[in-house]
């Protein structure tokens, strides 16, 4: 046996006030009497000879010292049992599926906190805790011995509903904090079985502690949406459904916009079927859009999960884009930025002191002076500025470094081309602006550059798109595509956008295969003597002790009472 | 410690006055002594004979049926009151004091016999005969009975009726009234001790003084008593039934002391210590 709250046995020093509570109660109190005429004729002496009047008062001090001293074994939490393991590891699984309430009023999620609970109560003097969530995973709590801190964490647990469900993850995360050579424990609660978790620890003790059963579950396993190509005004999404359940169901599918209805359809599943549902709308304003189903009230029952009843995207206004022109015509460059989707080119003679915000201006030839503010694309710069000063005209502008990991240079491919009309560029130290290289020769002249800061962000294509080739090869429209990419987020309205706000299909199918609904069954009996529901367990005795104290001090109270009543 | 104030002294000519209007005397059973010659009150004839005093002939008698008929007279003869008061331990204790409740009776008492004329003594007693104060007579002298009173104290020792009876009727004092006032608590009995008074033609009268907590000792638990008289200490444990059973046996050894003088024609009563004297001497006539 051991205990758990070994510090509450300085509880036992209230045996010396007892003690010396006894020896003044039994000292004798003296009563004068007028004569013993009366107390011999009642019998008094005979009474005071009984062995039981003579140990009366030492079986009552017996009695009083075994009441206290259950009272403080109690009060020091004894187990039957002794944990050899200096650490426990506590795992819980905080997946969508937890949601489920199966036939109980209260989740599995709700079921596995409570019994991670009682184990972190479970925990002796001196051991350590560490409490890990296994969407991530994330450690929440790590190696602590405080019990106060691992409830609390476990009690701020919520479920995850996109986490990655990751038992072992969550258990090889945790065991890493456990220093060599230590032994230790894991106790996980999840409604996955066992055997479902692969790669789990088999050095690791493990409690595996399972919640839930079989049940039907309808969800929405994806949602992505889209604007329609040619006509950006008309959006269209893509819902799919899935009936992991073994009855055949109907329910409404309502679509939203900013909480205005769409598309409602009403659909019918069979058991186990999954369907696609492309929907359709117009809407140039953006905003949240939302994919819900409802259950209809006869198939409520095959719905066990709600988390996964409703999804949501963001979709960003048609917004149109307007790219100022400076410096020499460039028609080609002119049509290349009218031919993207609702922008507008405007030729500017003199330069704003600021670009507007949302605003791209393409100097073609260069900007005199100071860069405005803003976002600039300098074109074949063939005057110094603020941020550089120019040179004679390369000899061989042939790209030959190249980052090909900047956003700016995706899907470009420039290695080893010319780009006729480089020049020179000896770049200025201006404060406050970070200087990138995005590609040089190789006698490492910038040919592509990104200055960034003080308010401003400014490419410069150090080529003359009138000279050479480079103008008709796709990596220039790549690149100006990337640059406004950049410059102005995402231009593509036609680019799709995917939910991430679902659990999945593997979260959201509650079926079991044969083998995990038996072995559920049985960890689930298994559950209900570990967590310690029966009264009695083993790290109930401190209940015992108390019931036997209390039952004690009633029964001496009696034979008190009794003596006194004969 | 009672004194025998102004306020004890009007209570002793109310008790006097009360004795006297309403009970003629009867509280101590005023003696009468048949002599049957001289004194001032005819009682009864009977038939002459010769040497008889011519003096005491009926002659009415004998003129009217020439029979010769002497006349009988009863004669008032003085009450000589022994009055013996209990001083031992066990009387010099309780709730309320029994020797204080014990002197106030003896002075109502001794007023009382004074106050008729009756020749009064008081002695004190506990295991044998203590002081003692002379026959006197006489209204005047219940000061001194006062003060004697006043001073009498318990010595500590225990009681022994037997041993004061058998002491008190060898010194052979005058024949009378012997008021034993005492609580009685006399191992030995007290029954013989008082047959020796009634055997040498004294007639006793027993008042017996209790405490409350004689009748109905206020003890639970384990308890060490002591005799205060002897020192002996006994160790019980008193619960209910115990006290039921001391209580019965406390009523019973009253009720004893009270049916043994009925039966032989004395006086007898038995008092809590807590009830006033003069409400105890009241109600005593009342009974009588």
């Amino acid at each position: 046996m051991e205990f758990l709250q070994p510090v509450a046995g300085w509880l036992a020093l209230t045996l010396i006030p007892v003690v010396l509570l006894y020896l003044l109660k039994i000292q004798p109190k003296f009563a004068p009497v007028a004569t013993f005429l009366f107390w011999q004729e009642a019998g008094a002496h005979h009474a005071s000879r009984s062995l039981w009047q003579r140990f009366r008062r030492s079986i009552s001090l017996l009695v009083s010292l075994l009441f206290v001293l259950l009272l403080v074994v109690a009060a020091m939490d004894p187990v039957a049992r002794r944990d050899p393991s200096n650490h426990v590891l506590f795992v819980l699984d905080n997946s969508a599926s937890m949601t489920t309430t199966d036939d109980s009023d209260t989740t599995r999620f709700s079921q596995a906190k409570h019994a991670l609970l009682q184990q972190v109560s479970k925990l002796r003097h001196g051991q350590y805790g560490t409490f890990v969530a296994t969407s991530g995973p994330e450690i929440a709590v790590a190696h602590t011995r405080h019990k106060g801190r691992l409830k609390a964490a476990i009690e701020q647990t919520t479920i995850t509903a996109t986490g990655h469900n990751n038992p072992d993850a969550a258990l090889a995360l945790a065991y890493a904090l456990v220093p060599k050579g230590e032994q230790a424990r894991a106790v996980i609660a999840t409604d996955r079985t066992r055997d479902s978790v692969a790669n789990l620890a088999t050095d690791i003790e493990t409690q595996w502690l399972q919640y839930g059963s079989e049940a039907g579950n309808v969800a929405i396993i994806h949602f992505s949406a889209r604007r329609v190509p040619g006509d950006p005004e008309m959006f269209e999404g893509l819902a799919e459904l899935a009936n992991f359940s073994h009855n055949s169901v109907s329910l409404t599918l309502t679509t939203r916009l900013n909480e205005v209805p769409v598309d409602i359809r009403k659909i019918t599943m069979t058991a186990g079927e999954e369907k696609t549902v492309l929907l359709r709308g117009r809407s140039e304003r953006g905003g949240i859009l939302t994919c819900e189903l409802n259950m209809s009230e006869s198939s409520k029952d095959c719905d066990a999960m709600t988390v996964d009843n409703k999804s949501q995207l963001k979709f960003n206004d048609l917004t149109t884009m307007k790219f100022l022109q400076s410096g020499r015509r460039d028609y080609f460059l002119e049509h290349l930025l009218a031919s993207l989707p609702r922008s507008q080119v405007e030729v500017v003679s003199s330069l704003p002191q600021k670009i507007p915000e949302g605003e791209i201006l393409f100097a073609t030839g260069g900007v005199r002076g100071t860069v405005p503010q803003g976002d600039v694309v300098i074109l074949s710069p063939d005057t110094d500025c603020n941020l550089f000063n120019l040179g004679e005209e390369l000899e061989f502008p042939v790209v030959s470094d190249m980052n090909s990991e900047s956003s700016f240079l995706a899907n470009v491919t420039l290695r080893n081309h010319t780009l006729a009309g480089a020049r020179k560029i000896e770049i200025k130290d201006v404060k406050d602006v970070r200087v990138t290289t995005l590609a040089s020769t190789a006698e490492g002249d910038p040919l592509l550059i990104y200055f960034e800061g003080a308010g401003q962000r400014v490419f410069v294509v150090n080529a003359n798109p009138s000279q050479g080739d480079f103008a008709l090869r796709t990596a220039f429209p790549i690149l100006l595509d990337n640059i406004i990419r950049c410059f102005h987020g995402d231009i593509d309205f036609a680019q799709g956008i995917v939910a991430t706000d679902l659990p999945g299909r593997e979260e959201s199918d509650l079926r079991m295969t044969d083998a995990e609904t038996v072995a559920g069954r049985a960890a689930s009996k298994e559950l209900a003597h570990e967590t310690g529901n029966s009264t009695f367990t083993g790290n109930q005795l401190w209940s015992l002790l108390l019931f036997a104290a209390v039952a004690l001090s009633l029964i001496e109270w009696h034979a008190w009472h009794r003596r006194l009543l004969e | 410690m009672v004194k025998f104030d102004n306020e004890f002294v009007r209570k002793l000519e109310y008790l006097y006055l009360i004795s006297n209007r309403a009970f003629k005397g009867e509280l101590l059973a005023r003696h009468r002594s048949d002599k049957r010659t001289g004194g001032v009150e005819f009682s009864e004839h009977r038939d002459y004979t010769e040497g008889d005093d011519l003096r005491y002939l009926d002659w009415n008698v004998f003129a009217r049926t020439d029979n010769l008929l002497i006349k009988k007279f009863l004669e008032e003869e003085d009450l000589h009151i022994h009055l013996l008061l209990d001083t031992s331990q066990s009387m010099d204790m309780g709730i309320c004091n029994k020797l204080d409740r014990a002197r106030e009776i003896t002075a109502a008492l001794a007023y009382i016999a004074l106050a008729d004329g009756d020749c009064v003594s008081l002695t004190t007693f506990d295991s044998r005969l203590r002081s003692e104060l002379a026959p006197v007579r006489g209204r005047q002298n219940i000061f001194h009975f006062l003060r004697f009173l006043e001073s009498v104290q318990s010595c500590g020792a225990e009681t022994d009726l037997h041993t004061v009876c058998h002491e008190f009727i060898t010194r052979r004092p005058r024949r009378g009234l012997v008021v034993l006032i005492s609580d009685f608590f006399d191992p030995r009995g007290w029954q013989k001790a008082v047959d020796l008074l009634r055997i040498q033609q004294y007639k006793p009268n027993l008042i017996a003084l209790y405490d409350s907590s004689d009748a109905s000792p206020e003890l639970r638990g384990d308890q060490t008593l002591v005799n205060v008289e002897t020192g002996e200490y006994r160790l019980v444990t008193v619960n209910n039934a115990l006290l039921s059973r001391y209580k019965r046996a406390f009523e019973k050894f009253v009720g004893e002391l009270i049916a043994w003088c009925r039966r032989h024609g004395f006086h007898g009563a038995a008092t809590n210590s807590r009830v006033p004297f003069d409400k105890f001497l009241l109600n005593m006539m009342e009974r009588q």
